[in-house]
């Protein structure tokens, strides 16, 4: 009988390409061999459905992620991301934010790191000292000020990349910051962030598509970032009528490049009485540059889409059995600054074939936390 | 007719029509056409007797559908049926998957090879490291400190498999 350290260095490639990357990860851990096959390879893992980013375990400071093809939930050492807030994610890096308001993006595997400049003021009447750490449950008189875990939403709502830094050493970050989600980016070598120039409106999500940044506004007008000479949001594409929404009922809006289709999504809330708003459906545009057009989509087949303060993602649900078709995950956004501790209430899998809405994970396997998770592709290439 | 010889010496004969699958034996088979019988007696001195025997009950089920057909026009009965018997054949304890391998990639056999490596994946798939380690009977060669340096962040849960 061979033993299993006679397997070549091909058998042994052509296995680590059928890993997932958590079990990939654990197979470069078996022996020296078998690690530098897992850190060499050229091989993609095998799909798997994204990852959620969770807090931080309070004792231990590691970070919570939830695999959500294992069902199951990892703790990792990662001193970086003490005590930070997650904003945004793209390309497998996690942009962070802590107390001081200083930011920086990460590969929590690779644990590469950019330190970023201190971010644009949030807010011209608030100043970063009127943070306060955090306000106990039993505490009867509140101090003044609102808490860093409140504000984080107005702080930076959303941070995206525009390529994966270790492909590209020349990528931009952009973030959608401030009361107004206003857009700001900043690049390597740059010394601060460059605040665009565009109207006094809500922003509610960004996105890389085709070599350009695209911003969705409230008002449902698209903007095309243009660098130069003075970095400015331009209007572009076909007019979105703004849908009409009726009382208790919330829109957020969503970007997604999908297949090298820009589409627009927009997410319905329903709340009743003062209870926060619980989401139930989901619509489809693309707005057409070329055409000058816009397209409704009516599904999207075998893929799924996953929605949150991340890069929007989606994955082929024909390679990854445990994905469900034509359908969009989501977590919620906390918007509300509320001091009220609330759990996970808005996450959930929409299945747009039936129009119903299921949750994604397993019964009891969330307790109710505060933070937005926000759904995460681990890479360590 | 060709002759295959375990490393235990077993003497298997097949049809060389059927041993063409592997695409070592067929560049031996086309290297010697028209030499003398003893030629194409082929050693697989690297695998025991019991892998042979799979090789060509693995040939045999493959030889009566031919990759090309199985592509191009099998239907889609035939298609589950074989999927179902690959299933079966490909159900068996680590050792001989591992055997099964080397012998695909001597022998250079293409599917028997991918599916030897996807079921091997799929038993892998979901396991601590250390629980690898025990199935493979591999030994972990890191020292600890290696451990730390090598795999900062991810040895407890990549050895554990914990939750939290």
């Amino acid at each position: 009988m061979a033993a299993w350290s006679d397997l070549t260095f091909d058998a042994l490639e052509h296995i680590t390409s059928l890993l997932s990357f958590s079990d990939r990860y654990r197979f470069g851990a078996v022996c020296k061999n078998w690690r530098s096959v897992s850190k060499g390879t050229q091989h993609p893992p095998a799909p798997q459905l994204p990852w959620l980013v969770l807090e931080e375990e309070s004792e231990t400071r590691k970070r919570k992620f939830y695999s959500l093809s294992e069902d199951k939930h990892y703790s990792i050492e990662i001193p970086e991301l003490y005590g930070r807030y997650i904003c945004g994610s793209s390309h497998g890096w996690l942009f962070a934010v802590d107390i001081k308001i200083s930011g920086i993006i990460i590969n929590p595997f690779t644990r590469k790191y950019y330190e970023l400049p201190p971010l644009p003021a949030y807010h011209k009447n608030v100043d970063v000292t009127t943070l306060i750490e955090n306000v106990p449950s039993d505490c009867m008189e509140r101090p003044r000020g609102f808490t860093f875990k409140e504000m984080q939403t107005a702080i930076v709502f959303k941070a995206i990349l525009s390529h994966d830094p270790d492909e590209m050493s020349d990528f931009t970050i952009m973030i959608l910051f401030g009361q107004m989600h206003s857009p700001a980016f900043w690049r390597p070598g740059d010394s601060s962030w460059t605040v665009v120039d565009g109207p006094k409106c809500a922003m509610e999500d960004v996105l890389y598509f085709q070599e350009n940044f695209y911003i969705i506004s409230a008002m449902n007008v698209l903007y095309v970032v243009d660098f130069e000479p003075e970095p400015k949001l331009i209007e572009v594409g076909p007019q979105i009528c703004p849908e009409i929404c009726l009382e208790g009922c919330a829109l957020q809006r969503y970007l997604i490049d999908f297949n090298e289709n820009m589409i627009l999504i927009e997410r319905f809330s329903l709340s009743v009485g003062n209870e926060l708003p619980i989401t139930h459906g989901f619509n489809m545009i693309e707005p057409n540059l070329e055409e000058d057009c816009l397209y409704e989509w009516y599904d999207i087949d075998d893929y799924a889409i996953f929605l949150g303060r991340n890069s929007a993602i989606f994955v082929d649900s024909s390679d990854v059995p445990e994905c469900k078709k034509n359908a969009i995950y989501f977590t919620h956004i906390t918007e509300s600054v509320s001091p009220v501790e609330f759990g996970f209430h808005d996450l959930g899998v929409y299945d747009i074939t039936d129009k119903r809405i299921n949750t994604f994970y397993s019964v009891g396997v969330f307790p109710p936390r505060v933070d937005s998770p926000v759904w995460f592709t681990p890479n360590s290439s | 007719m060709i002759t295959l010889i375990s490393s235990d010496k077993r003497k298997f004969h097949v049809l060389e029509e059927v041993a063409n699958q592997s695409l070592t034996i067929r560049d031996v088979i086309e290297d010697r056409r028209g030499r003398r019988r003893a030629d194409r007696i082929i050693l697989v001195t690297n695998i025991n007797s019991k892998i042979p025997e799979k090789v060509i009950v693995y040939w045999l089920r493959h030889f009566l559908m031919p990759e090309e057909i199985a592509h191009a026009s099998m239907s889609h009965k035939k298609a589950e049926k074989l999927k179902k018997w690959e299933a079966k054949f490909f159900d068996t304890d680590i050792d001989t998957l591992n055997d099964l391998i080397l012998a695909a990639d001597s022998l250079d056999i293409p599917s028997l090879f991918d599916g030897a490596c996807e079921k091997v994946s799929d038993i892998l798939k979901n396991r601590s490291a250390e629980e690898v380690g025990e199935i493979s009977k591999i030994e972990n060669e890191f020292t600890h400190e290696e451990e730390e340096e090598e795999i900062p962040s991810e040895n407890a849960w990549v050895w554990r498999n914990e939750f939290a």
